[in-house]
């Protein structure tokens, strides 16, 4: 048997997903938006994405989720599960990642987006996050209406369970590197936060790009790199770290190897057009290596080992990934993924394991005993 | 190779791991060699091995569930045909990602390269036998 990561690193997961009721939301929202939220005729309270309608478990074929999680395979659903969850993935701190609100992005109604956002930081803060217990969350922030997601951040940032500020990726308009959320990105260098960007599955029938796909397979490989792709792009090319320069993000389940081919791409196109970009101080590239880190889920299996190395040495090298399990979704990854590698050194695998995410994330959890130094 | 057949020449020893009549059709005994454990199958009447570690991330193998093996074909009007190529539920999915495996060969049917090896089985006399490397076996008496 192998020996279980767990057993010689500090392990941070930096996206498992919690599938919060939307009903249970309604409890935390301020009137008048309790009682209207209370008495939803609809099903949803939040666009849904169309990848929901495809059988993401292969008919039966990926079992272990539902038989952790009980028959929702959305996301953790009780506190309980997330205790269960860290036991049994061998994890020492976890960050919970919303699930319903991956969509929120395609939400047009400003005054919901804000009241959600809002009450879903009362309903994490309420018994669903421990900071003693290494169980963390980021503040959503509404990019419908900056300033109201500046002042959550304010409101709430010094929170220990709170260990970052998250933005979608999905659809919303425009892209992050847009000046409209300054006011975001200054609120969460200020309270020295990184943000998240995590990859958002629309669907073949939100997409204008995959309309038409034939199955879950065709859109979810494509989606979930793209609209990464995306944000990259935007936040690089639109000079948000010359603007802040402290700011971190972390993007979030797209893998690993689209980062050397994007930067790459990117490079060569500011080459020729540079005076489309002349805030820029530095090749795009650059700024991949100093301001972004990439979540390893789903970690690209299918590279040669040798491959992988050329891959990691590319991107930067371990200082620029963090692992993240995705659990309990059904393309999901054992800490083992990283820890197998036999191209890392010991102190990459600590790094991408739980390393990074501890000096970029602010989490106040001790570093698991038997490797803390 | 003969019942518990320890030659010099041979890497492999023969253990009984059961009797037919304990595992049903579509049923599978789990039996346990030191840190290995072996899944033994009823694919209809017949029984097959296979390690219960799932070469992709580890999972165990031997929990998943069985399935048909569905397959599809370009028709002579250059449609898609999906089928199910086999009669019996003789495809084993990992529990953990749904990596799908051909019980009787062992071949990974997403990937040759996440195949598993599977053991060699025999019946005789109502029980069942499968080889395992000799450093596996129990230490015969």
């Amino acid at each position: 048997l192998l020996e279980r990561p767990s057993a010689k690193y500090d392990i941070v997961d930096v996206d498992a997903h919690y599938l919060e009721n939307v009903r249970d939301f309604a409890e935390y929202l301020e009137e008048p938006d309790r009682t209207t939220f209370r008495n939803w005729s609809g099903e949803y309270h939040l666009p849904v994405p169309s990848g929901v309608y495809n059988d993401t478990h292969l008919g039966g074929r990926i079992k272990r989720t539902a038989e952790k999680m009980g028959a929702n395979f959305g996301g953790i659903t009780a506190p309980e599960h997330v205790k269960e969850t860290m036991e049994w993935l061998g994890i020492d701190a976890i960050v919970l990642i919303p699930t319903y609100m991956l969509t929120l992005g395609v939400l047009s109604d400003r005054d919901r987006a804000v009241a959600i956002c809002k009450a879903f930081v009362d309903y994490m803060l309420d018994g669903r996050s421990d900071a003693e217990k290494g169980i963390y969350f980021p503040i959503v922030v509404p990019l419908q209406d900056p300033e109201a997601g500046a002042k959550l951040i304010d409101e709430y940032a010094d929170r220990p369970e709170v260990c970052a500020v998250m933005a979608n990726a999905g659809t919303f308009q425009p892209p992050l590197g847009s000046v409209t959320y300054n006011p975001i990105y200054e609120a969460a260098q200020r309270h020295g936060l990184p943000v998240i960007c995590h990859a958002g599955n629309l669907g073949p029938d939100f997409s204008q790009f995959q309309r038409g796909f034939q199955s879950f397979l065709e859109n979810h490989a494509l989606d979930l790199v793209f609209c990464n792709e995306v944000q990259v792009t935007s936040v690089i090319l639109e000079g948000v770290f010359e603007r802040y320069p402290n700011l971190q993000f972390i993007f979030q389940e797209s893998g690993v190897a689209y980062i050397p081919a994007l930067m790459h791409r990117l490079d060569t196109e500011y080459m020729r057009r540079r005076t489309d970009a002349p805030v820029l101080k530095r090749l795009p590239s650059d700024y991949v290596r100093e301001h972004l880190y990439f979540a390893t889920q789903p970690f690209e299996t299918s590279l040669k080992p040798k491959h992988a190395e050329y891959l990691f040495d590319m991107l930067g090298g371990p200082d620029r990934l963090m692992y993240a399990s995705d659990w309990p979704h059904w393309d999901w990854d054992h800490p083992d993924v990283i820890s197998e590698l036999p191209f890392l050194t010991e102190d990459g695998k600590q790094k991408i394991l739980g390393g990074n995410a501890r000096k970029i994330l602010r989490m106040h959890s001790p570093v698991a005993a038997e490797v803390a130094r | 190779v003969s019942s518990n057949g320890n030659t010099a020449a041979s890497r492999y020893t023969e253990v009984e791991v059961g009797r037919i009549d304990e595992i049903a059709p579509g049923g599978r005994k789990l039996v346990h060699f030191g840190d290995i454990a072996i899944g033994v199958f009823n694919i209809d009447g017949d029984f097959y091995a296979i390690e219960n570690t799932c070469p992709h991330q580890g999972g165990p193998l031997c929990e998943g569930d069985l399935f048909r093996h569905l397959d599809a074909e370009v028709t002579e009007d250059k449609r898609i045909r999906k089928f199910f190529r086999s009669e019996h539920h003789d495809i084993i999915a990992c529990p953990w990602h749904g990596y799908e495996f051909d019980i009787k060969t062992g071949r990974c049917l997403v990937n040759p390269i996440y195949s598993t090896q599977p053991y060699p089985t025999r019946v005789e006399a109502g029980a069942i036998y499968v080889s395992v490397p000799n450093a596996l076996a129990p230490a015969s008496t």
